[in-house]
């Protein structure tokens, strides 16, 4: 075809024909390797683009397991016979088994299939290997995490339980369901978050289940607050400081009912000056803060960084409550019982609602925690169980005396030096590249850490033993509340509020965990001095000594994350700077009220719209415009106006909260400037409400000088005016010269983000019914919330209801990932199904219907 | 009408390798056929037109009643990419992927001539 040779000036044909062919031959050379690269490899955060894009296998096959099979049969091996698992209509997985270990076992491919990215998230978590799934970006968090020492205090759990124990037998048939469902999922099975990370599920590990209840403790019972004791004595001073950091709630309204008290106590209080800080004293204090921010740095993935920034003592970080009636405060005579626990809320839930029959041996319904075979949170055919956080001091923290400042080996103890333990951990990427190796070590107390004060060892009750997955299991067998409660004697951490409420009536309430005994005067609230031993624990409280009541003679329980004991009562040393009372006050003044309570009213209470904070503030205000009357404009009458207006309902539609709210901000701000290094605004620390309604007694108070202004002292009357001018100012500037378009709802909203944060995947700005000191208290951020509600009525047959913020799946696509979440921000709750057998769901209640049969027949 | 077998061939064997194999399957399938019918300089043009065929049929029959859009929805967004961009995007990459194959390999076969 191609002739040689050819007319002067002109290419050859043939070369003419080549160079064009060797062009396109090129352009495609390069166009195949390129878009192979991208295929295979990620480049930068995009992971690799073959697989994510594959509409078979990558992120588009999200769609076709979305939902789940209207019946399903598979082989599971392992099982000695059929189990048979029905998925009601809210995507609750009922499941039918002949022996607990069969029902485990299909609980955990059940919890693979549903959540398996957020188990390996949990693991890795505490495991401190985040970042090698979803990159460097998460090594601080790793570091912290091994640091702590949680995966070894876990593993030795586990490796402490006997070879034969039931409960070992347990955990193994639930991890190898997990398993099995790994090894059985293909590519397009698997949750669409490994594919947007490229990377792949690991096989999970027995020692992997105590790994989720040590997170567990690191959510509710990890407190560094002696380390920012300590930068706030160095800045205010040590008397300042036990005032507005107390040992006993000065409003108390405590969990252990005082026999006879029908209202909450207020201690009388003495506000002492701070101290001015010299340039020494804030150099202390930052040194001490830093050591805080550090060590206090709460491995979350939901913005560590932020949690810290907004410390508030007690205020907005926890809200969790419970409550019961006996059934001679019940309108059916039956116990009732309420569960309210709040949480950081994620995308998928942390919760996952299950119910497991063993016929003669279990039928448990509750929300378990995926990743491990037991229900903390529920109720059997005749009792009902739920929680709140204790918030005990359980964590210690000692100046050590090392051998060497920068790398030591050893340390002082009793006039000589002791070895320290050191082990390295190496840090890896994704593809297992090394991305940093830290040197860590323990003393006999715990781990060191190495800290700007200096090197400071830990001792955390959840690094010690405890039996927690244990108890829980044999909990859930239990027929009385007393039976629970033995049942979890054993339980030592996170310590709990757990609440009781059986089908015979009785109900109570126990502080339960490991509370340490202490030498001297029995405080942990400061940095203890190391290098004796004399300061370590001397052991454990007895159960007998944990606050607790049984058939109380008032009625009714309930506990809201406040000082257990009123100190008046018995004042053993079991923490300082208690959460405020204002959602106890609200919950037992509703309950002492009302004898006829109904399911209705217990969920009605759930977001109950008032907070006992609201009047105190408010008449305040009030007596500061009368009693200033004249240096009031008409803006600050026209202001209080609005605000007596106010119902001091936080709905949605409310206009006189948004004042209220700004109010309360201003007077925080202005009142507690001393709180801030001189010059700065930014305060280290915040005291609760509670101290400012304490202050509110004290007019004359040093506290309400505004440190801003020079030749005048401001009283409590001069900053409660200013405070409701700035925030009148403040409201009209942000929100709109008109208060009449004023809408609460638009300015507290939840936000529901995603466990990796992805945009898409959380659901945010949510109207959602709170407010300061409310049952559902909302900090702004709307980052914590309600993460399960549920009441019970024990009568001749149990009934339930209940939600949760998010859904059963964690498939981001499928109608079961967020389909409860309007139910939960209304404050709604659905009945939840109790079938007794597999038969007795079916029609519209029966979603899906599962048989998972044995291999080779349950010959086993 | 010629090369209408060839191109239906060509979908359905890209679209059964990706199902069954995996997505590298294309860039295989399309430099098949530009080996097989180097002479047609349109191989390579209709087997990336085939590469995003058969992974368009494929998207229809992985949503499969399911909600599809919403994958292209909520992982467009969490790649920070429109719903529509990631749409367009899985339907290029096959389509390039195929087409450079088919045209390395023609030229290539080509060259061999």
């Amino acid at each position: 075809m191609n002739e040689v040779g050819g007319g002067t000036g002109a290419l050859p044909r043939v070369v003419r024909s080549e160079v064009p062919r060797a062009i396109s031959g090129s352009i495609a050379a390069v166009a195949l390797a390129g878009a192979l690269y991208v295929g295979f490899r990620p480049t930068g955060p995009v992971p690799a683009l073959g697989q994510l894009l594959d509409p078979a296998h990558g992120v588009w096959a999200a769609a076709r397991v979305a939902e789940l099979p209207r019946e399903q049969s598979l082989l599971l091996e392992g099982l000695s016979a059929p189990v048979e698992v029905r998925y009601d209509d809210r995507g609750v997985p009922h499941i039918f088994a002949r022996t607990e270990l069969d029902a485990m076992r299909a609980l955990g491919w059940i919890h693979a299939r549903d959540r398996l990215f957020q188990m390996e998230l949990t693991v890795r978590k505490v495991a401190g290997t985040l970042a090698e799934v979803a990159g460097p970006e998460l090594l601080p968090i790793d570091r912290q995490a091994r640091e702590r020492g949680l995966a070894q205090a876990a593993e030795a759990k586990w490796n402490a339980l006997p070879a034969d124990s039931r409960i070992r037998g347990v955990v193994v048939a639930y991890v190898e369901g997990i398993n099995q469902w790994v090894r059985d999922a293909g590519a397009q099975d698997l949750p669409v978050e490994y594919k947007l990370l490229g990377a792949s599920p690991r096989i999970f590990q027995s020692q992997d289940v105590y790994y989720m209840l040590a997170e567990m403790s690191q959510t509710l019972a990890w407190q560094s607050d002696e380390l920012e004791r300590g930068a706030i004595e160095a800045l205010i001073g040590e008397e300042a400081t036990a005032v507005l950091f107390p040992l006993d709630a000065p409003i108390q309204e405590p969990i252990q009912p005082v026999p006879g008290r029908t209202a909450p106590r207020y201690a009388t209080m003495k506000f002492p000056a701070p101290r001015t800080p010299n340039a020494g004293a804030v150099a202390a204090a930052r040194r001490a803060d830093d050591t805080r921010r550090r060590v206090a740095l709460g491995p979350s993935l939901n913005s560590a960084a932020g949690a810290v920034e907004s410390f508030t003592r007690g205020e907005a970080m926890v809200g969790s409550n419970n409550w019961a009636v006996a059934p001679e405060r019940s309108a059916s005579g039956h116990a009732l019982l309420s569960g309210d626990p709040h949480l950081s809320l994620s995308l998928p839930s942390i919760w996952y609602e299950v119910h497991i029959v063993v016929p003669g041996e279990m039928d448990v319904y509750g929300v378990s925690l995926p990743m491990t075979p037991t229900i903390p949170i529920g109720f059997n055919r005749d009792v009902a169980w739920t929680a709140t956080n204790t918030g005990a001091d359980v964590t210690d923290f000692y100046r050590e005396v090392v051998d060497d400042s920068t790398s030591p080996t050893k340390y002082r103890l009793d006039g000589e030096w002791r070895a320290l333990e050191q082990r390295v951990e190496v840090f890896h990427g994704k593809g297992g590249v090394v991305l940093a190796t830290d040197t860590l070590r323990r003393t006999h107390r715990g781990p060191l850490l190495r800290t700007s004060e200096g090197w400071l060892s830990l001792r955390w009750t959840a690094l010690e033993a405890g039996d927690e997955a244990n108890a829980f299991r044999n909990a859930a067998r239990a027929t009385t509340a007393e039976e629970w409660y033995k049942a979890m004697e054993p339980y030592k951490a996170p310590a709990q509020n757990f609440l009781v409420a059986d089908r015979a009536g009785a109900i109570g309430i126990r502080s339960t965990g490991r509370y340490p005994i202490r030498p001297g005067n029995g405080r942990g609230d400061r940095i203890l001095d190391g290098s004796t031993s004399k300061v370590d624990w001397l052991g454990d409280w007895p159960v007998a000594k944990y606050p607790q009541a049984l058939r109380p003679a008032q009625g009714y329980l309930a506990s809201n994350n406040q000082q257990p004991i009123d100190p008046a009562v018995r004042s053993d040393y079991l923490g300082w700077d208690w959460p405020t009372p204002w959602r106890a006050m609200r919950i037992n003044e509703i309950l002492r009220a009302d004898a006829a309570m109904t399911p209705e009213k217990m969920r009605l209470a759930h977001t109950d719209p008032r907070s006992a904070l609201t009047e105190h503030v408010r008449s305040a205000v009030r007596a500061a415009v009368a009693a200033r009357g004249m240096e009031a404009t008409s803006a600050d009458r026209e202001a209080l106006a609005f605000l007596d207006e106010w119902d001091g309902r936080f709905d949605s539609e409310s206009k006189g909260a948004v004042l209220y709210n700004a109010v309360l901000q201003e007077l925080t701000r202005r009142t507690w400037d001393e709180m801030a290094p001189p010059g700065e605004t930014q305060r280290m620390a915040t005291p609760n409400s509670m101290m400012l309604v304490r202050l509110f007694d004290d007019p004359t108070s040093v506290w309400w000088d505004d440190r801003a202004t020079t030749n005048v002292r401001e009283g409590r009357d001069q900053i409660l005016l200013a405070s409701l001018h700035g925030a009148w100012e403040g409201a009209r500037s942000r929100s709109g010269n008109d208060p009449r378009a004023w809408r609460w709802g638009n300015e507290r909203m939840a936000s529901v983000k995603h466990l990796l944060q992805l945009p898409g995947f959380g659901r945010e700005s949510l109207k959602v019914q709170s407010g300061p000191g409310t049952l559902s208290p909302n900090d702004g951020r709307g980052t914590h919330g309600a993460s399960w509600r549920f009441v019970v009525e024990l009568g001749d047959s149990v009934e339930a209801w209940g939600t949760y913020p998010g859904g059963q799946s964690g498939n981001p696509v499928s109608s079961r990932y967020a389909d409860r979440m309007e139910l939960w921000r209304t404050g709604a709750l659905a009945p939840l199904r109790l079938p007794r057998g597999a038969a007795d769901l079916s029609g519209a209640q029966l979603r899906s219907a599962l048989t998972l049969r044995p291999i080779d027949g349950g010959a086993r | 009408m010629k090369r209408l077998p060839w191109f239906a061939g060509a979908v359905v064997a890209i679209a059964l390798g990706t199902w069954v194999v995996g997505w590298w399957i294309v860039p295989i399938v399309g430099a098949a056929w530009g080996w097989v019918k180097r002479t047609d300089p349109a191989t390579p043009l209709l087997a990336g037109v085939a590469g995003m065929l058969a992974w368009a049929i494929l998207l229809v029959v992985s949503a499969n009643g399911a909600p599809a859009g919403s994958v292209s929805a909520t992982v467009g967004q969490a790649m920070r990419v429109g719903p529509g961009a990631l749409v367009a995007l899985t339907l290029a990459y096959p389509g390039l992927l195929a087409a450079s194959g088919a045209a390395l390999a023609r030229a290539v076969g080509r060259r061999g001539r």
